[in-house]
């Protein structure tokens, strides 16, 4: 052997854990596998490690110098290093202004003091998918083609996720009861337009885009982006909880899911429900066993699943914890959960909550590159990927109490600012953008006490919320020099929900609407209405939509001059409109959405948008296309807070390091203003303008 | 072409026209189950 | 054949077996955290990779995380090496070595105590079948003497060797195939013993090691022969890798 090879060898086998013995020189011990492991995987990883870093740093001249000569075509007029968006969902002016002027965001106030604050135009409606939409793409939703959270189906009525669609695969090999899948599940993102980051990307401006509604699925750009609101949870829901107890109880829940618990003295046993079985359809749910061990009085327990074992204290949630479902020998599908154990007596109550796609192993796509969220997940930890991962459902539901929800809450938001953090650390040039959701969430779940319909030890939850956000900010402030632009942004405000208004209903009483078989209540998604002599009906938040002939399936109202009469009709009657049981006013304003934008999409927006006026919503029972009896009904649910009420009542905020031109800022502006911060111009279909350059005069 | 982003945008706009046409539509059942969670409806 | 397959099995075996003492001795969850930060650091390398700042860092980060790791696998690597060890040696008396071959040669050396006179007489006797072949050789400055023995048939007897009237004895083995317990050294000293123990320990005072080169065996699988450690390893690493899931181990 030569010494080259002899060498080489040597340096093998100490690195799969071998070495020479200090007697004779005879023996080769072997410290065994775990070591070889170790030695072989961290030399392999230094090997690894030090051919990508050293071709990244004999490649780096190069790159950068085809970089530097596309920027210099573009971004030569560009006016900043970095660009930062701090995004707080649903952060309300009015509030945030009188805990301003009280003092309590002195962060917030200082960028209102040496940069700018002003109220931020919202979109029509004011809902967070519409908005955030908009100040990603910088077009109105005609131009973007997201509406509302649902869609309505033009052929069925029924509703439909207006931002993505989750396809089985196109081609399935069957073999008896197996249903083999010969392609992967396709996932279609229905937002269109192009969003300034892509547009950025493509100028060489590296961007790194976190948790921005309506980014699921992620689109491929030159960047990183993690996908937020409407992406999935394991079972293909938007988050649906699990609430296991021994009691025997017949319980149901809107959204989440009551399971037994067999308990036999100390030893308490469930089965976590996960997706559809994905290669036999009729085989139900694939679940993964689970067992408590109860710790006597001590309100303690052991949760072992999946072969590991987690304590559990009442009141505590565990951290979050990997689950594999498996369907087959190599089909598994991997999901985080967390397990919150609410007491141990009389009955064992134990709630998980919605099972989130797992980051390190997505099952599907959530972010770009696919492997951003396994880097995100292996250094800062597991994290929470479901879209609306706040799980309101389970608050509205008794399934946890209010505290459980604020500490679950606050653990995202904590998840949320360690990727902000961690892509500011590393952003030399460029954009980083966050929203954080605890703001809307906080919100819609503890409104009641900040407009002093309940009362409580929660009861200044929101003004916290605030001053936390507002310390948010004040640490981003590190991040911030004279070259660096930062947005604080919100996408609405907040108002009240104390009444729900079913127009279903009143469109039933006024003639616009009608029931199969004299029927006075049709259930839910139009079960029992009659098409054929139906003119307008309601479905999600915002909109009301005409029957039209030639669109709708069975569509009864002519497109143009009659559809116009109809919208007429509906505005004057629905403008004002009171509720007799409070004599206020419940709809301010009805808006015609051909009047309020223009674009290739229009087509499929509500006819009508209904600005409710605060206090009011579209009624739950409506937003599912169910009509009852009443048209007012008081909202009993801890979810007493929202804003998809006339838009108008609930702009976002918008403060800013610079002091920006803008009087009357939309949030259709950002992206120009993005672009036109790296010496971008506006592109011809975006309708928002540089909050840089003063307003044309009227 | 006002208002689409790119040509591109136009001519997948068009198609997807064309296709929902034909599309099947998902059971209730699957469409309620996807809807599950979303906070603001019930 | 069957020699094959025991030291296959005692492979798997002791892979399994150092899994369960990785799972019992080793810190699995900061071992697992430390792994997902080294893999993060690889991805970062990818994802920043235009930016050299982030990439050093990175680099930085990844040398610090491997630190870590290995020291992290200190632990349950201690607690392995005695009972493996042990079996090595146990294994390579077996193994390691294969009795002289009928007309094969080897040599004797006997390293003689300091305080014995370099060139003191030592008588050799060996038992039926085993000729030697040449007188005593002393090497003085090495402080041994040495024989060329020869296997003329197969046997399993004892060399006597004498000197200052104490006779010490050497197994010497010859034949076929492997054999049990062939051990080419005896020693004296009990600390060299136990760094490379074989036979009983040497009581005599003349000489303090006593060696006999038999020649290295090869151990065949799928048509390849080669040391019988290299098969231990890749077996033992297979089985651990195979099974580490199963055993809930991550190394």
């Amino acid at each position: 052997m030569s010494s080259a090879a002899g060498l080489l060898l040597l340096a093998l086998m100490s690195a799969a854990g071998l070495y020479f013995d200090g007697g004779s020189g005879q023996h080769l011990a072997y410290i065994g596998p775990g070591a070889g492991f170790a030695f072989l995987g961290s030399f392999l990883t230094l090997l690894w490690a030090f051919a990508v870093s050293a071709a990244t740093m004999l490649t780096w001249p190069v790159r950068m110098a085809w970089k530097a000569a596309k920027r210099r075509r573009s971004l030569k007029k560009a006016r900043v290093k970095k660009l930062i968006f701090v995004g707080l969902d649903g952060y309300d002016p009015r509030t945030a202004e009188r805990l301003m002027a009280e003092g309590r965001l002195p962060n917030l106030s200082r960028l209102a003091k040496e940069g700018s604050y002003r109220r931020l135009r919202t979109t029509f409606p004011s809902l967070s998918p519409v908005a955030w939409s908009t100040f990603a793409t910088g077009v109105s939703p005609a131009r973007h083609n997201i509406f509302d959270f649902l869609n309505r189906n033009l052929k069925s009525y029924l509703p439909e996720l207006s931002s993505s669609r989750v396809n089985k695969p196109r081609r399935v090999f069957k073999i008896g009861r197996y249903h083999i899948p010969l392609s992967k599940p396709s996932v279609d993102l229905r937002r269109k337009s192009i969003p300034f980051w892509k547009i950025l990307g493509q100028h060489e401006v590296d961007c790194t885009i976190l948790r921005i509604p309506i980014t699921f699925p992620p689109e491929k750009f030159n960047g990183r982006l993690l996908s937020a609101m409407c992406t999935p949870d394991l079972r293909g829901t938007q988050g649906s909880f699990s609430f296991f107890s021994t009691r025997n109880e017949s319980v149901t829940y809107e959204t989440g899911s009551r399971y037994p618990l067999q308990r036999s003295g100390n030893v308490v046993k469930g089965v976590l429900e996960g997706p559809d079985h994905p290669l036999v359809p009729d085989a139900g749910k694939l679940g993964v066993p689970f067992t408590i061990y109860l710790n006597g009085a001590r309100n303690s327990a052991t949760l072992e699943i999946g072969g590991e074992k987690y304590p559990l204290r009442v009141g505590e949630y565990t951290p979050w914890v990997p689950v594999t479902f498996k369907a087959g020998v190599a089909v598994k599908a991997r999901g985080i959960c967390r397990f919150l154990l609410n007491q141990t007596e009389p009955d064992v109550n134990l709630y998980v909550t919605p099972i989130n796609i797992d980051p390190e192993n997505p099952a599907l796509p959530i972010s770009h590159p696919s492997y951003y969220s396994a880097y995100l997940a292996k250094l800062l930890g597991a994290f929470a990927t479901v879209g609306m991962a706040e799980d309101t459902w389970a608050l509205n539901e008794g399934a946890i109490d209010e505290e459980a929800f604020l500490r679950q809450a606050w653990m995202i938001h904590e998840e949320r600012e360690k990727m902000f953090f961690n892509a500011l650390d590393r952003l030399r040039e460029g954009v980083a953008a966050c929203v954080f959701d605890a703001s809307d969430r906080i919100q819609h779940m503890f409104y009641r006490y900040l407009e002093g319909r309940a009362d409580g030890p929660l009861a200044d939850t929101i003004e916290k919320m605030y001053q936390r956000m507002d310390e948010l900010v004040g640490r981003v402030f590190r991040y911030v020099d004279e070259e660096t632009v930062l947005f604080v942004l919100s996408d609405h405000g907040f108002g009240s929900f104390r009444r729900g208004i079913n127009l279903n209903t009143w469109l039933l009483d006024h003639g616009y609407l009608a029931l199969k078989d004299g029927a006075e209540t049709a259930g839910p998604y139009f079960k029992g209405v009659d098409w054929s002599r139906t003119k307008a009906y309601t479905l999600g938040l915002a909109g009301l939509y005409l029957n039209i002939a030639g669109r709708e399936a069975e569509g009864i109202v002519q497109p143009g001059a009659e559809a116009e009469a109809v919208k007429a009709e509906l505005i004057e009657k629905l403008s004002g409109l009171k509720d007799p049981a409070t004599g206020e006013t419940a709809i301010q304003r009805v808006y015609a959405t051909n009047r309020l934008y223009r674009g290739p999409y229009l087509e499929d927006a509500p006819d009508l948008i209904v600005g409710y006026n605060d206090g009011y919503r579209t009624s739950w029972a409506a937003a599912q296309g169910i009509v009852e009896r009443e048209v007012f009904t008081d909202n009993p649910k801890p979810w007493s807070g929202d804003h998809s009420v006339d838009p108008v009542l609930v702009p976002g905020v918008l403060f800013s390091n610079r002091k920006i031109a803008a009087e009357d800022p939309g949030i259709e502006d950002l992206a120009p203003t993005a672009l036109e911060l790296f010496g971008l111009p506006t592109p011809g279909h975006m309708e928002g303008k540089s909050l840089f350059q003063a307003a044309a005069p009227a | 072409m006002a208002g689409y982003s790119s040509p591109q945008e136009f001519v997948e706009h068009v198609l997807e026209k064309e296709l929902s046409k034909i599309e099947e539509s998902e059971s209730d059942e699957e469409i309620l189950n996807k809807l599950k969670g979303l906070g603001y409806i019930d | 054949m069957l020699a094959s397959l025991v030291l296959f099995l005692i492979s798997v075996a002791t892979g399994i077996g150092l899994l369960w003492v990785f799972r019992r001795t080793s810190d699995q969850a900061a071992i697992r955290a430390t792994k997902k930060r080294l893999q993060a650091r690889l991805l970062e390398l990818r994802l920043y990779a235009d930016d050299p700042r982030v990439v050093l860092a990175a680099q930085k980060a990844l040398l610090v995380e491997n630190l870590r790791y290995f020291a992290l696998m200190l632990r349950p690597a201690l607690y392995a090496t005695v009972p493996v060890v042990i079996l090595l040696i146990a294994l390579d008396g077996f193994y390691g070595r294969r009795p002289l071959a009928p007309g094969e040669t080897a040599v004797l050396t006997a390293v003689l105590d300091g305080q014995a006179a370099p060139d003191e007489p030592v008588s050799l006797e060996a038992p039926t079948g085993i000729a030697v072949e040449t007188p005593a050789v002393h090497a003085l400055a090495r402080r041994e003497v040495s024989w060329r023995i020869r296997a003329e048939e197969p046997v399993a007897g004892q060399l006597r060797l004498t000197s200052e009237g104490e006779t010490v004895l050497m197994p010497v083995v010859a034949g076929e195939g492997l054999h049990c317990c062939l051990y080419g050294r005896r020693v004296r000293s009990r600390l060299a013993w136990l760094l490379a123990p074989g036979a009983a320990p040497l009581d005599a005072r003349w000489v303090k090691e006593i060696k006999l080169d038999y020649p290295a065996a090869e151990v065949s699988y799928f048509g390849l022969r080669t040391h019988w450690l290299v098969w231990f390893l890749v077996f033992s690493m297979a089985a651990a890798f195979l099974l580490k899931g199963r055993f809930r181990v991550t190394v």
